[in-house]
């Protein structure tokens, strides 16, 4: 087919068109369409943008991955499983373009967002895929996700992409570039209501622990809501015994139960430690209920420590990863 | 005035019967309605497959028409083509009493009538063969660019659309003040 946008000769010239249909109808047709002819729709005339703007499509997950050279890499897999967009974007005016359209009509089950395919810390904290691009700054649309990882990006971009987030969001996955005061992080709603929420790594910030516990006591969260951390510093356990010492239900070498102001509900810290490995401290704070019994504690922490440690994602093995996890909390 | 009948090979009424008291309700004969699209030509269709049309099923609902009076009065569809009708008739025949599947391969598959059809399917308010048409008019345009899609569904540019609407505005008020001029004379 010609690419040109005069009319073809091979084409038949219909008597009604898609211009006759209305808008209603349109719908229903966009709504039938796969991401990547919505994507290409939107670019034929600014009503067609609109309309397709206006519909939302749900994927079971989407990876978007920026390196430092203003590029983006996309995948969305849609609900049955198959690939529905996946592409590799250079040029910063077509990143920004299809990341707000993305934002705006996107429901994601699971949603990573991630800073390049990174091991350890080699992003430095200026990388800011986001906060240093005023045009998505002012973006004040809201995407819709159940669980979002957000792997390697630094706190900045952190809240600004909770702060562009629907309700609803039960999981949250934090990475290893998060430095300095916590509490702008705490105090995002989403991170008090979900329902668990863990930083794969952190230095040297304990108190982060005592807040997160008195916040869920301040809040009366639900049992059942977790969050788990991994530190350098050992001491936690003890320190959070001391600092909570008036709420103290039981202390023992790897947990210390405190009371909440709820009767029915509890606070747990559990140190996980495992043999073969003392550099990493993983913590576990859970709110848990007032009945249950020390023979009902998860005698197995290499479960969930495990998800700390894990490797980040890499294309490919994103299915091992989100089946533990989010199956599993 | 034609006309044609599709499934209808129980035409006629049955003839009423005592039913054994073992057995269930007698059976309501099967009663039939005329349609017919800008063509003129008349299609017999029976009520159970024009309950596929929401339009249709609440017109007749209350009626109580005899088989005469069903005949006498088609429901006139001017705004619909008589091949569209016509393809509408035969959907909603081959569809009569059965759960739609989710895939329907009995679409027509020339692509110029698909859009005339949407428009059918949606003034009849067929639910079903509407949501196989919208899947239809998506797969036009599956794996295309927009100036493939553009070029497919014939949407103008942004620079042509505002063209029309300049030139549209334009011959709006030229006739405007010709009307204006015209009741000028007239006064005189």
């Amino acid at each position: 087919m010609s690419s040109n946008t005069g009319k073809s000769s091979k084409e038949p010239i219909f008597k009604t068109n898609w211009c006759d249909i209305p808008a209603e109808i349109k719908l229903k047709c966009i709504r039938k369409l796969e991401f990547k002819e919505r994507w290409s729709l939107r670019d034929t005339a600014k009503a067609e943008r609109s309309l397709v703007d206006s519909q939302k499509i749900k994927f079971s997950s989407g990876y978007l991955m920026s390196n430092n050279y203003s590029c983006l890499s996309v995948t969305l897999v849609s609900e049955n499983g198959n690939i529905a967009f996946s592409e590799y974007l250079k040029n910063e005016k077509n990143v920004f373009k299809l990341l707000k359209f993305i934002w705006k009509v996107g429901i994601f089950e699971n949603l990573k967002i991630s800073r390049g395919y990174i091991i350890f810390d080699d992003v430095h904290d200026s990388d800011d895929l986001f906060t240093e691009n005023a045009e998505l700054l002012s973006y004040t649309e809201k995407s819709t996700a159940k669980n979002i990882d957000l792997e390697a990006l630094n706190k900045e971009n952190v809240i600004f992409i909770l702060q562009k987030l629907e309700n609803g969001v039960e999981t949250i996955k934090l990475g290893r570039k998060l430095n300095g005061p916590l509490d702008d992080i705490i105090s995002n709603s989403h991170i008090q209501n979900a329902r668990y929420w863990h930083i794969q790594k952190l230095r040297d910030r304990t108190d982060l622990i005592f807040k997160i516990a008195q916040m869920w006591i301040d809040k009366n969260a639900e049992i059942g809501s977790t969050f788990q951390v991994c530190f350098d510093y050992y001491k936690t356990r003890s320190e959070f015994a001391k600092h909570f010492s008036d709420r103290i239900v039981s202390v023992t070498h790897e947990r210390v139960r405190i009371r909440t102001n709820s009767p029915d509900r509890h606070i747990l810290l559990e140190h996980g430690i495992i043999d073969h490995c003392h550099i990493s401290q993983n913590f576990r704070l859970m709110v848990i209920s007032a009945e249950m019994k020390e023979s009902e504690y998860e005698k197995n922490c290499e479960k969930w420590i495990y998800y700390l440690n894990s490797v980040p994602y890499k294309e490919g093995d994103s299915d091992a990863e989100s089946d533990y996890y989010y199956d599993d909390y | 005035m034609s006309s044609t009948e599709q499934g209808t090979s129980s035409a006629a009424p049955a003839e009423p019967t005592t039913a054994p008291e073992s057995a269930a309700a007698p059976e309501v004969p099967e009663s039939f309605y005329y349609v017919h699209g800008k063509d003129k030509v008349v299609h017999k269709v029976s009520a159970g497959a024009l309950q596929h049309s929401a339009l249709i099923h609440g017109m007749i609902s209350n009626l109580g028409y005899t088989e005469e009076q069903a005949k006498a009065n088609p429901f006139p569809f001017e705004n619909i083509d008589g091949d569209i009708l016509q393809m509408v008739v035969d959907w909603c025949n081959q569809h009569k009493g059965k759960p739609t599947p989710p895939e329907d391969t009995n679409l027509p598959k020339q692509k110029e009538k698909l859009f005339d059809l949407v428009l059918a399917v949606n003034y009849l308010e067929i639910k079903e063969l509407l949501t196989y048409c919208c899947k239809q008019v998506a797969m036009m345009v599956k794996g295309k660019s927009p100036e493939e899609i553009r070029e497919i569904w014939m949407i103008p540019t942004d620079a042509e659309d505002e063209a029309a609407e300049k030139e549209a505005k334009k011959r709006a008020g030229k006739e405007a003040a010709g009307e204006t001029a015209a009741a000028a004379g007239d006064a005189k």
